[in-house]
């Protein structure tokens, strides 16, 4: 891997890097300042509130300690979102995976008009949260919508808590398998075609070559696409927001939601504080495991 | 060097953090006790000099389209009559959603009128949000003579510390909605439906007896369970629910009559869903719960007075539609339940602090109060009349006439209401009603749970909202 | 006996139309919104419902387009995008090209910055920025949509790749020849570096014109409102018309699908880029 911006050694290139020149920090000024004052400055922030009490406006008014902390963490409640909230990342990350999976190997062979159904197994990521939130509220609906038109049923999806999680998750998988579909593809077909096609004439057939052959040279990007897919499947708020509010009985809350509701609607700014560190933390961890596991399953050429 | 960098760094945001805090709290006036500083709200001694030209109010209202599209020929009216004023009405969202926004704005953001739910007032007077109608109302020599006649109830229910708050226009009420003809076929009379379990027997005959599907559907609030505590009468928090001061406990688990009534309520849920009575908890009221009792699937229908109009049109004549009180949880003695619980929507004028703005959104509520035009958004709507005037207007007659006779019953108990339903008021009425909201999609969901188990936790979330909201504003 | 060239010939077709019908299939919920929001309001709530109906209808289009400033929307967000884009594509090439083509002090440092950034979650900032926008006074204007926009990690990771991957005496060459810093940068290396640019854009544009929470905060009034809120509003409001709800989603989903179809090269190399390489 090239070392950044360290040009060859040469006489005129060692003279070059002790000139000092503000153009670097003039060029990073603009991003940094804005980094800093839109990411770096509200982090610490909040990091700071979960720490005090907040008033109605959200500012700080007095110290508390770790109290907010425990007084969270002791809440049966918030562990109970915890949990619905790791239940749905893991549907939407399993699934996700999967079927991004199964279409990427479906679409790794570009022979003509491919890009038809390419285009389609990608398609659905470029649909925004509110529309797709508006499209499956029509399909969920009960008395007479049309997801239970064409089951014959009469089950009403949004509001049994045994469903109304699977319907959800059901939307965000589907907006989400696009972005993971591409990057895999474009892994697979990275696959050198001469390997492949060794391997048919050595008489190995599909499953075969795609465990043996497609699957650990694409492992990096596989690799990405998991870790990608553990970020965002925590993160379902506009569908949460518009088909479920969180209910029926909490069983679609998760922290995220959970987040603006205590900021917003409760205005327990401090307990938002609280929450979203501790979703931080929890998504730092799972990306500390993944990289630990990098090596273990990733093959580099 | 990176750590150190990094320390520091993480040192100046504390302290500016802080710093900050200070700053933006001496902003808005420092957090009051209920007993406001009559100064801080009070039209100014002197007339600051008028800014020229037409002054721009704003509107900020959760009402949607339907009921804005009302409310707009109002405003025209409003802002052609005069040239000093010219108002503008924004929808910002739902009712927490607008509230949200409320809370998050600073003070030189708000708008100049604004709605709020009338049970909620308790969250923003403390932040001193909100201008005292009454102030304005003194003030002006035709003060007395637009106010006159707003029903007692209202006024009450609108009041704080004996000053008008806010406008009653959106006046709401907790009923339940019934089929007037399918009641009649069952042998039920409406008028001995008194507490909660008298409910859950009436849905019972009606379904066991083959009449409908489902006995009731709900618009999913916890606002109604705050209306049946409302009708027993029973305090569920300390200072007379709120009304003498602060509010420092919740009574739910008190051992006496509020537990009693609180578990009442649980019990009725969970006897209804584990029964199979009841449509699911959560449905959307105007997209599931209304086609199932204008078709004739479902009996009743708990909701607000507000909802009507869009009811009787999706039953479109197909039978007669009836309206009771919501029952009182536990009681069914004929002293109790004699209160009016009020509900909906009232407008209200912001603390901007502008002395001409505030004026201008002082014009307009009194502009907006008379008769005709609180009747056509009443008749519009389905929100009562606000005063008698409004009442006997030709208009509303006709509505009461021609499209929902059966809002006469609401009117009778109105005339004979006295002052008993008391709804909490404190600062965190909102989490309150999710609160309990949570706790019925609990039983709704899983009917086998333990009534007091779900009881205790709603006691130990309300109690903590209590907590810290007396922690972190301070009574000064 | 089939030749085995034609054998395969129909299997290969057979696998073709296979991958094509569950393409269909999985686009169906599109399909779907297309195909009910032209159904009148009786189609829609009579039983059964049907894929397909006698009477079309434009009703709901022109409903959406009266009853809502869907075009005032529509217009609000594309200018919170070109500003937001552009402006994310320069500040974010300055600032690949400064670490990729420069050492300075501090440089670790505000790459470990840059990093950071990008690990935060935005749930965490956003309520906070919202709170600094009040008190800059931003709140409901242009600026107050767009700023948090202007600047994002995943820009600077595939402009760094892009700088990267050019030859390293390039700039040398280049500077040598009297081009001077500036010279190289805005001579030589952004035009050679308009497909990534391109893609950046493309991906971005996507991306911020799906963007919820954040409008929903800032934008106060009708006026300044984004497309997906003002959708959004239709959804949550108290008339639940569902034709005119699907029509809305429908004018919502157009221009992104419409980019993504016609742009999909552009993201497709813009997303694998930055990506892992071996």
């Amino acid at each position: 891997m090239s070392r950044q911006g360290k040009m060859t050694e040469s006489p005129r290139m060692l003279h070059k890097k002790k000139k000092f020149s503000m153009y670097p920090y003039i060029f990073i000024l603009p991003a940094i300042a804005l980094m800093g004052l839109f990411t770096i400055y509200p982090f610490i922030r909040t990091i700071v509130l979960s720490f005090a009490l907040t008033n109605k406006m959200g500012n700080f008014s007095s110290w508390v300690g770790l109290r907010n902390w425990t007084r969270v963490l002791k809440k049966e409640s918030f562990w109970s979102i915890v949990v619905t909230s790791l239940k749905m990342a893991g549907v939407n990350l399993v699934l996700t995976f999967s079927i991004a999976m199964i279409f990427a190997l479906m679409a790794n062979k570009k022979v003509r008009f491919s890009k038809l159904y390419q285009t389609m197994y990608a398609l659905p990521m470029a649909i925004a949260s509110s529309p797709a939130a508006a499209i499956f509220i029509f399909i969920y609906r009960q008395k007479n919508g049309l997801l239970n038109n064409l089951l014959g049923t009469d089950i009403s999806w949004l509001n049994e808590p045994s469903t109304a999680i699977w319907a959800v998750c059901a939307v965000t998988i589907w907006m989400h398998i696009g972005s993971s579909f591409i990057f895999l593809l474009v892994g697979f077909r990275n696959v050198p075609e001469d390997l492949l096609e060794s391997a048919y004439l050595d008489g190995a057939n599909s499953f075969q070559r795609i465990r043996k052959i497609i699957l650990p040279i694409a492992s990096p990007q596989i690799f990405f696409v998991l870790f990608l897919s553990v970020n965002s499947s925590f993160k379902t708020f506009a569908q949460i927001k518009l088909l479920t509010g969180g209910g029926p009985a909490d069983s679609t809350m998760n922290l995220v939601y959970d987040i603006y509701k205590k900021a917003l609607i409760d205005q327990r700014f401090e307990t938002a504080c609280v929450e979203a560190i501790f979703l931080f933390l929890m998504l730092f961890l799972l990306s500390r495991i993944q990289f630990a596991l990098e090596d273990k399953v990733v093959h580099y050429q | 060097m990176k750590k150190m960098l990094a320390l520091l760094l993480a040192a100046v945001m504390v302290l500016s953090l802080v710093a900050c805090g200070g700053q933006e709290g001496s902003k808005e006036t420092t957090a009051k006790t209920p007993n406001t500083d009559p100064a801080a709200t009070t039209v100014a001694e002197t007339e600051p000099p008028r800014p020229a030209g037409t002054i721009e109010l704003v509107w900020w209202t959760n009402y949607g389209e339907k009921n804005v599209a009302l409310l707009q020929t109002t405003i025209d009216k409003f802002n052609e009559s005069q040239s000093d004023y010219h108002l503008t009405i924004e929808y910002q969202g739902n009712a927490n959603e607008l509230m949200a926004k409320l809370n998050a704005t600073n003070k030189d953001g708000l708008p100049d009128l604004f709605n709020h739910a009338a049970q909620r007032i308790g969250t923003i007077i403390d932040v001193n949000y909100l201008a005292k109608l009454q102030d304005y109302i003194d003030k002006d020599p035709d003060g007395a003579a637009w106010t006159k006649g707003t029903y007692q109830a209202l006024i009450d229910a609108y009041s704080y510390e004996g000053k008008l708050v806010g406008y009653p226009n959106g006046y709401s009420y907790g009923v339940v909605y019934y089929n007037k003809d399918m009641f009649a076929k069952a042998g039920i009379n409406p008028a001995d439906i008194h507490n909660m379990n008298d409910l859950y027997e009436a849905g019972k005959k009606l379904v066991d007896g083959g009449f409908c599907k489902k006995a009731i559907g709900f618009h999913p609030s916890g606002y109604y369970a705050n209306c049946m505590l409302a009708y027993d009468p029973v305090d569920t928090f300390d200072a007379k629910n709120g009304m003498d001061g602060r509010v420092t406990k919740c009574l739910y688990m008190d051992g006496g009559d509020a537990q009693k009534a609180v578990t009442a309520i649980l019990d009725y849920y969970k006897k209804l869903y584990a029964g199979g009575y009841g449509v699911p908890y959560g449905a959307n009221w105007n997209s599931e719960v209304v086609p199932l009792i204008a078709s004739g699937d479902c009996a009743m229908g708990m909701g607000v007075i507000s909802q009507a109009n869009n009811l009787i049109k999706n039953i479109d004549g197909k039978f007669k539609l009836g309206v009771l009180q919501v029952p009182a949880a536990t009681n069914g003695t004929e002293t109790a339940g004699k209160g009016a619980a009020i509900g909906g929507t009232g407008i209200f004028m912001a603390n901007t602090g502008d002395y001409w703005k505030m004026k201008g959104a002082y014009e307009f509520i009194k502009f907006m109060a008379q008769g005709e035009y609180t009747s056509n958004f009443s008749t519009g709507t389905g929100y009562l009349a606000c005063s008698d005037a409004v009442y006997q207007s030709d208009a509303y007659q006709t509505y009461i006439k021609d499209t929902f006779p059966g809002i006469q019953d609401i009117y009778d108990h109105l005339k004979v209401a006295d002052g008993s339903a008391v709804m909490p008021f404190n600062g965190v009425v909102t989490e309150i009603e999710n609160q309990f909201k949570s706790a019925i999609e609990k039983i709704a969901a899983d009917p086998s749970l333990d009534v007091m188990s779900v009881q205790k936790t709603l006691y130990e979330e309300v109690q903590d909202a209590i907590d810290l909201y007396n922690a972190s504003n301070p009574v000064k | 006996m089939m030749k085995p060239k034609t054998k395969k010939k129909i299997k290969d077709r057979s696998a073709f139309i296979v991958k094509l019908l569950i393409g269909i299939l999985f686009m169906l919920p599109i399909i779907i919104g297309l195909l009910f929001s032209f159904q009148t309001e009786t189609d829609l709530v009579s039983y059964p419902l049907k894929f397909f109906t006698a009477n079309p209808t434009l009703e709901h289009y022109i409903s959406a387009f009266t009853t809502i400033p869907i075009l005032h929307y529509l217009k609000n967000t594309l200018i919170v995008c070109v500003i937001a884009i552009t402006a994310q594509i320069v500040f974010s090439s300055l600032c690949a090209y400064a670490f990729v083509f420069f050492d300075f002090k501090g440089k670790e440092f505000f790459w470990n910055v840059v990093l950071a950034c990008m690990m935060i979650p935005g749930e965490v900032t956003i309520i906070t920025n919202y709170v600094t926008i009040q008190n800059i006074g931003l709140v409901n204007t242009y600026p107050g949509l767009f700023i948090t926009s202007m600047i994002g990690g995943t820009s600077i990771f595939m402009m760094r790749q892009y700088y990267k991957s050019l030859p390293k005496d390039f700039k040398d060459a280049a500077t040598i020849d009297g081009c001077g810093e500036l010279g190289f940068l805005f001579r030589v290396a952004t035009p050679l570096s308009i497909p990534t640019i391109s893609s950046l854009a493309i991906y971005l544009f996507v991306h911020i014109y799906n963007q919820f929470f954040w409008p929903l905060l800032v934008a106060n009034d009708d006026k300044m409102r984004t497309i997906q809120v003002g959708i959004s509003f239709l959804v949550t409001s108290d008339v639940t018309d569902y034709g005119r709800i699907l029509a809305g989603a429908m004018v919502t989903i157009l221009p992104s699908v419409l980019i993504y179809i016609f742009g999909q090269d552009y993201i497709i190399k813009g997303m694998t880029s930055g990506g892992v390489k071996g």
